[in-house]
């Protein structure tokens, strides 16, 4: 019985102290720091953790080996550096990354992105230059071959079954597996780990 | 074959009559199959590409191209200085040309001065050797609609009309074509039953 009672303070104790997450945009999958709908960022964002970005940033975001979202209702003016990109909503600016740079259906991105696999989804709206890098460059791999699924097909540096020896061929099933993938605990305009030097904000 | 098997099913085209089927949207693209026969799948390629992007065209594209750029400019390209300002962006990676230009149905919807601005602007921007597809009416058509073009294979695209039917520019000839596309040579013009006609065109070195 006491085993009873005690879980039930535990789940209460959670349930009275963590609010509910709300659920992120499809940039899930991304934790770490969170620019809510209503921030606006002028100025130079940089950190050591995972960003999402559902507000406005205008000015950059270098985020080196961390995983970069932008939200659906996400607006940026600035060049975006990070491993991972993925993107919902409004870029003007130009993306760097060093694993994967994902477009979603709502995406509308004009710059040139560079990453050794691009997704684009049905939808997505881009203009711009794609440069998937050198074909020789050795990455993971997996072994499902490149396919479509749900809209959503990619173009990377890495060749089909046709290409000539030496190339590896690389496939994606889904823009899933990148980045992190658990639940940000909550819109968190100031976490610990990024830094925002903004000369204003709204 | 025997006539149970040709019961219920149609008789094998040959490749021309298959090249000139117009299967409504969908259709074989013949010249741009021998475009891409002649490219090398080894990524290195770099292409621009004047229609919109989309996943299936980059994974398509991905299999010769390192680079490719995403001009967006049919079906609904701009005109006059805002058409100039658009060719303006269109630039590979510095120190580098593109070698494979893909312009669709672009020609069509300009007059004959914008025609020649981006003829102009594709050879500032590719190398010697440099390849190129383009596709106009042939037909006398009253009206055209501008034309969306999907990549479904290299060898087979689907054509959707969207936006307002338009009049009709006068046809491109053949002649007028390779004097339009100069210095590039044409080396292969295909009519379709669809009305349309392909033209692949090579760059001298």
């Amino acid at each position: 019985m006491w085993k009873k009672e005690e879980e039930q303070a535990t789940t209460t104790g959670v349930a009275a102290t963590t609010p509910q997450a709300p659920r992120s945009s499809g940039s899930e999958g991304v934790r770490g720091a969170v620019i809510g709908p209503s921030i606006s960022i002028k100025g130079d964002v940089t950190g050591s953790e995972d960003l999402l970005i559902r507000g406005e940033v205008d000015g950059s975001v270098s985020l080196g080996d961390h995983a970069v979202g932008v939200g659906a209702e996400g607006r940026v003016i600035a060049d975006i550096v990070g491993r991972v990109i993925t993107v919902e909503g409004q870029v003007e600016g130009n993306l760097e990354a060093r694993e994967q740079i994902v477009l979603r259906g709502t995406a509308k991105v004009r710059g040139d992105i560079k990453a050794p696999r691009v997704v684009l989804e049905d939808g997505a709206t881009f203009r711009g230059l794609v440069d998937m890098g050198t074909p020789d460059v050795k990455k993971e791999s997996d072994t499902s071959g490149s396919k479509k699924a749900n809209g959503v097909s990619e173009g990377s540096a890495r060749k089909d079954e046709a290409a000539p020896e030496g190339a590896v061929a690389k496939a994606s099933s889904a823009v899933d597996t990148s980045g992190a993938t658990s639940k940000k605990s909550g819109d968190d305009d100031s976490s610990k780990g990024s830094s925002a030097r903004a000369s204003s904000a709204k | 074959m025997s006539w149970l098997d040709r019961l219920g099913s149609s008789v094998p085209k040959t490749k021309a009559e298959e090249a000139e089927v117009d299967d409504g949207k969908e259709r074989s693209a013949p010249g741009l199959a021998s475009l891409f026969a002649a490219l090398r799948a080894d990524g290195r390629h770099t292409v621009l590409d004047f229609g919109p992007a989309e996943g299936r065209r980059l994974r398509l594209l991905g299999r010769f191209a390192r680079q490719v750029r995403f001009a967006a400019l049919v079906p609904h390209p701009p005109r006059g200085t805002e058409l100039t300002a658009a060719l303006g962006g269109l630039e590979p990676d510095p120190g580098r040309r593109f070698d494979v230009v893909l312009v669709w149905d672009l020609f069509d919807r300009l007059d004959d001065g914008e025609r020649h601005e981006v003829v102009e602007r594709i050879v500032d921007v590719t190398a010697a050797g440099a390849r190129l597809y383009a596709v106009v009416e042939s037909s006398d058509a009253v009206s055209t609609r501008p034309i969306r073009t999907e990549l479904l294979e290299l060898d087979r695209v689907r054509d959707e009309p969207v936006g307002p039917p338009e009049p009709a520019r006068p046809q491109l000839l053949p002649a007028q074509m390779e004097r339009l596309l100069a210095p590039f040579e044409v080396v292969s013009g295909v009519s379709l039953r669809s009305g349309l006609r392909e033209y692949v065109a090579w760059r001298p070195v």
